[in-house]
């Protein structure tokens, strides 16, 4: 607790203080002498010991706290061998024998003892007394008595008895039930986890000014080393006083490298001896090679002279498998290719120059970027170069020329990686521009697959050395893709895009595919584990492998040789184009040109406008007609008056019935409801102006082709059937249309052939629901559901019953089991015919209730 | 005429348990009878105790199991399979028989 300064502050004049003490000294007074006094003493007892407390302090009392009392005793227990009866003391052999002996003889024991043990027998029922067993014949007695098996009373034993001892010792030595049976089939585990990765350390560069790293190598033994080369590949631009050092990182690490490398250049390349695992070798920025060994320091051990040096850096640089270890390989972008011994480094065993015009001119060649060397193909090497060509060399063949046996071409820029398949060696990996490809080396035009077009640069690549479908590419923009063609072929199984701020440069995978370690732009190796998947062989995965290469390289050889043969047919035709060419010259004659040009234009524009009118033809607005019948003799008798007037050629007016003109407060209100058709007929109207408005102008429209419907509807007794069909002396519109069909048909009988054919109908509703009676109110709904509850009947033959409305595979509505009548003219599908298939069909209901809705369709 | 059945019997366990003990894989036989007192063996004595006693209470044990699920049941046989041997009881109204079989033989 802190200590709160109290201040109390008070002010007094001087001369308020008063007298000034003085003090002064005098001697010392006697004030009283008080001498002991025995008498007083005897009234004292001493006691002897006095029991005081001295402490000063708080008191306090005493609790005690304590949970519930167990009880527990520690016990020993004293096994004897007990059972016995009384008289029978255990430790005695004697007795004991005497005993056993006994029970031998008993009866019970002997019958016991011979069931239990014997072959089997087959169970008895229970049912009163049981005879013990099958002994010989001479069994008499008291057999009946009742030995093993007390079984309760009722119960019936069938099946066979397990219970006999020798059955069982037989049964365990017939078959061993805990035989392993399926031990050959090994536990397939189904990775089901999702791929996925993560970072496990990062290196970074030590040095201030931070140089990108260019590339990675593994330590050959046990892969607890990286070994990381930097240098800045800037031409010209590495800032002053940055080292050139190289690093050997052990991975447990990261805080500072192992063993630094120290070359005259910065190195762009460093790789461990296989065969040795203390010896590197590097290509360093200036064109030479450098070899170090990490027993000796770190200094170069060896380093190749200037003059037979390559002239640029060396970005690629592979040891070879040869007996002694010593050999290697450096290509660079000055367009050699150079085999070394680390022995000798004063110069080169071999050079090849990558030109593949096959003139060995340097000037042509290429520059080198990425080499590969497969050991188990050691004649051959495949070399990527910066114009994105790979080039694949025999390093055996006799004469320079023939080293360099073939070109694969297909991406737009450098090559950084090229690797081939460690499991199918034919198919190699190249990483360069926006993509990575594989190749097979069977298909030289192209590659057989290749992933899309990224947003950024590819800058290296390599396979999994565990799994055959699986590859790694990093990128510019820092992530990691991490491939897997057999599960996906578009895109990766697993892209890690935060793996580095920066760009990503280089990528090597450690032998057991499970650890990855790439490099970036600012010199940090990031160390990153795949999960289990990825680093495992899946079943089958190998034969996918294989299969997909076979297919796509088969694909690709498809479209190579389609290509060939319409490369040919081109040069066939170009060759047979100049023939004729030379042979006749064609008169440009322009006057033919245009006619001919003229000629074609107003083709087309008369299709095109044929097509229109049959367009328009077809869209044609169906009109709609209304016609009101005059009003009846039994109507007017009622006392009805007409309610539906024409207006004009287009309008009907209905009048409510219910008006009453003396009706003063609702005179001015509207009781008519007016409706708009495209012609309206009243009383007046006849057959025949009814026919001309609606019906003539379809039959020109028929005769070309197209189909025509009119539609009569109404309720029972409007006029549909007098309209349609009409009367002798009124005819309707089935005659007049029939005979200006016939008519027009013979008008064009010379160009067409014609067959008509006839069908009558009636379509009539089916039994309606009850809600569908009475008058109609929301009269739409209701006439759809009608249509669906419609049966039809053929009138021609109406004894077949209802027919089906079905619909043919061209979209035809056609009646099933419809009676055609073939017809040449209007006379002989004759107005009698027509009218006796009427009369069956019309019933004179009286009208008025929903359910009287019927209609005559005549296609 | 009774001495000369009751041998003849005896005679009959004898050959009973003979054959059991001579069969494929069987290490020992045994007989217990109600109290857990071994009346025949043939193994030694620590293990014949051992033995008795314990598969004396199992059987006892197990059989009451079975009656009590079913009151109508009774055990017939009762095995146990270790991974060394197999025991096998085969129980009586007053006496166990007891073979200790290795299977795997």
């Amino acid at each position: 607790a802190g200590t709160m300064e109290i201040v109390y502050v008070y002010v007094k004049k001087r001369s308020e203080f008063g007298k000034q003490c003085n003090f002064s000294d005098r001697q010392a007074e006697l004030n009283i002498d008080i001498p002991p006094s025995p008498q007083l003493a005897e009234q004292f007892v001493e006691r002897n010991p006095v029991d005081t407390g001295i402490q000063c302090s708080t008191s306090m009392s005493e609790h005690e706290a304590n949970t519930e009392r167990f009880e527990m005793e520690t016990r020993g227990v004293n096994h004897i061998e007990g059972g016995w009866p009384k008289d029978v003391n255990p430790l005695e052999l004697e007795q004991t024998i005497r005993f056993r002996k006994k029970v031998e003889k008993d009866e019970n024991y002997i019958n016991a003892i011979t069931q239990l043990g014997s072959v089997r027998l087959p169970r008895r029922q229970r049912s009163g007394p049981q005879p013990s067993l099958c002994f010989p014949t001479c069994m008499s007695g008291p057999s009946e008595k009742d030995t093993s098996w007390n079984l309760p009373s009722g119960s019936r034993q069938t099946g066979p008895p397990c219970t006999d001892q020798r059955h069982c010792i037989k049964q365990n030595n017939a078959i061993d039930i805990y035989q392993e049976y399926f031990d050959d089939e090994d536990a397939v585990e189904v990775m089901e986890e999702a791929p996925s990765a993560k970072t496990i350390n990062v290196f970074r560069d030590p040095q201030e000014i931070k140089r990108p790293a260019t590339h990675l190598s593994w330590h050959p033994d046990g892969n607890r080393k990286l070994a990381v080369a930097y240098a800045c590949l800037n031409f010209q631009r590495a800032p002053e006083g940055m080292s050139n050092d190289s690093y050997i990182w052990d991975l447990e690490n990261p805080n500072r490298p192992e063993i630094a490398l120290k070359p005259s250049s910065p190195l762009v390349t460093l790789e461990y001896n296989p065969k040795d695992s203390h010896v590197l070798l590097g290509g360093c920025y200036n064109g030479q090679i450098a070899c170090w060994d990490t027993r000796k320091g770190s200094l170069v051990a060896e380093l190749s002279t200037i003059e037979f040096s390559h002239r640029d850096p060396v970005y690629g640089t592979i040891w070879l498998q040869s007996k002694t270890g010593t050999e290697c390989c450096s290509a660079s972008t000055d367009g050699q290719v150079m085999w070394w011994d680390i022995r000798k480094m004063s110069e080169p065993t071999e050079v090849v120059i990558m030109d593949i015009t096959k003139k060995e001119q340097l000037e042509n060649a290429l520059g080198a970027i990425s080499l590969e060397f497969e050991p188990t193909l050691p004649t051959k090497f495949m070399v990527g170069t910066e114009q994105g060509i790979v080039i694949s060399c025999n390093r055996k063949a006799k004469t320079q020329a023939e080293k360099i046996v073939c070109t694969f071409s297909g991406h737009h820029g450098p090559i950084y990686a090229l690797q081939r398949n460690p499991f199918y060696p034919k198919n190699f990996l190249t990483v360069g521009d926006w993509t990575a490809r594989i190749w097979s080396e069977d298909s030289r035009e192209s590659s057989i697959m290749w992933t899309k077009y990224h947003m950024a640069y590819l800058t290296d690549g390599a396979w999994s050395p565990v799994r055959p479908a699986v590859f790694f590419t990093t990128r510019m923009d820092g992530t990691l893709d991490i491939w897997d063609f057999v599960f996906k072929q578009c895109d990766p199984a697993l892209s890690l895009k935060q793996v580095c701020d920066e760009a990503l440069l280089c990528l090597r995978v450690q032998d057991n595919g499970c650890f990855i370690a790439c490099g970036s732009q600012l010199g940090t190796a990031t160390l990153l584990e795949v999960s289990q998947g990825l680093c495992t062989l899946q079943r089958n995965e190998k034969n996918m492998a294989s299969s997909i290469f076979e297919r796509e390289t088969r694909r690709e050889k498809i479209l190579e040789a389609r290509h060939r043969e319409l490369r040919l047919k081109e040069k066939g035709k170009a060759e047979g184009r100049d023939d004729d060419l030379r042979e006749e010259e064609p008169t440009l004659n322009l006057e033919e040109l245009v006619t001919k040009a003229e000629e074609e234009f107003f083709d087309i524009i008369f299709r095109e406008l044929k097509r229109r009118e049959a367009e328009a033809v077809k869209k044609k607005p169906k009109p709609v007609a209304l016609r009101v019948r005059p009003i009846s003799v039994a109507e007017l008798e009622e006392g009805a008056t007409l309610i539906a007037h024409k207006v004009d050629e287009q309008m009907v007016v209905l009048m409510d019935p219910m008006e009453d003109p003396d009706d003063i407060l609702r005179a001015h209100r509207s009781r008519e409801k007016s409706y708009l058709f495209d012609v309206a007929f009243d009383f007046t109207a006849t057959q025949e102006m009814v026919y001309q408005a609606t019906t003539k102008s379809l039959i020109e429209g028929v005769i070309s082709g197209y189909n025509a419907t009119v539609f009569a509807y109404g309720p029972t007794g409007c006029g549909k059937t007098y309209t349609m069909l009409g009367t002798d002396h009124e005819p309707g519109i089935y005659v007049r249309t029939l005979n200006d069909l016939f008519r027009a048909i013979e008008e064009t009988s010379n160009d067409m052939e014609y067959e008509v054919s006839m069908s009558y109908l009636e379509v009539r509703p089916a039994p309606t629901p009850a809600w569908t009676r009475g008058p109609l109110r929301a009269g739409t709904r209701r006439i759809q559901v009608q249509i669906y509850n419609e049966m039809i009947r053929d009138l021609l033959n109406p004894a077949l019953g209802y027919l089906e409305l079905r619909e043919d595979s061209k979209g035809v509505i056609q009646v099933a089991g419809i009676t055609e009548v073939s017809t040449i003219n209007a006379k002989e599908a004759s107005l009698e015919q027509l009218a006796g298939a009427v009369e069956r069909s019309t019933h004179p209901s009286p009208g008025g209730d929903g359910r009287g809705l019927g209609r005559a369709a005549r296609e | 005429m009774v001495n000369c059945l009751s041998d003849l019997f005896q005679a009959e366990v004898e050959e009973t348990l003979k054959r059991i003990q001579s069969h494929k894989g069987v290490i020992g036989t045994m007989v217990v009878n109600a109290e857990g007192i071994p009346i025949r063996t043939t193994l030694d004595n620590s293990m014949t105790v051992q033995y008795a006693g314990l598969l004396h209470q199992l059987t006892m044990k197990a059989r009451s199991t079975v009656r009590d699920i079913d009151p109508q049941n009774d055990l017939t046989f009762l095995r146990i399979r270790s991974k060394k041997h197999e025991i096998m009881v085969a129980p009586d109204k007053e006496y166990l028989l007891i073979v200790i079989q290795n299977p795997c033989e």
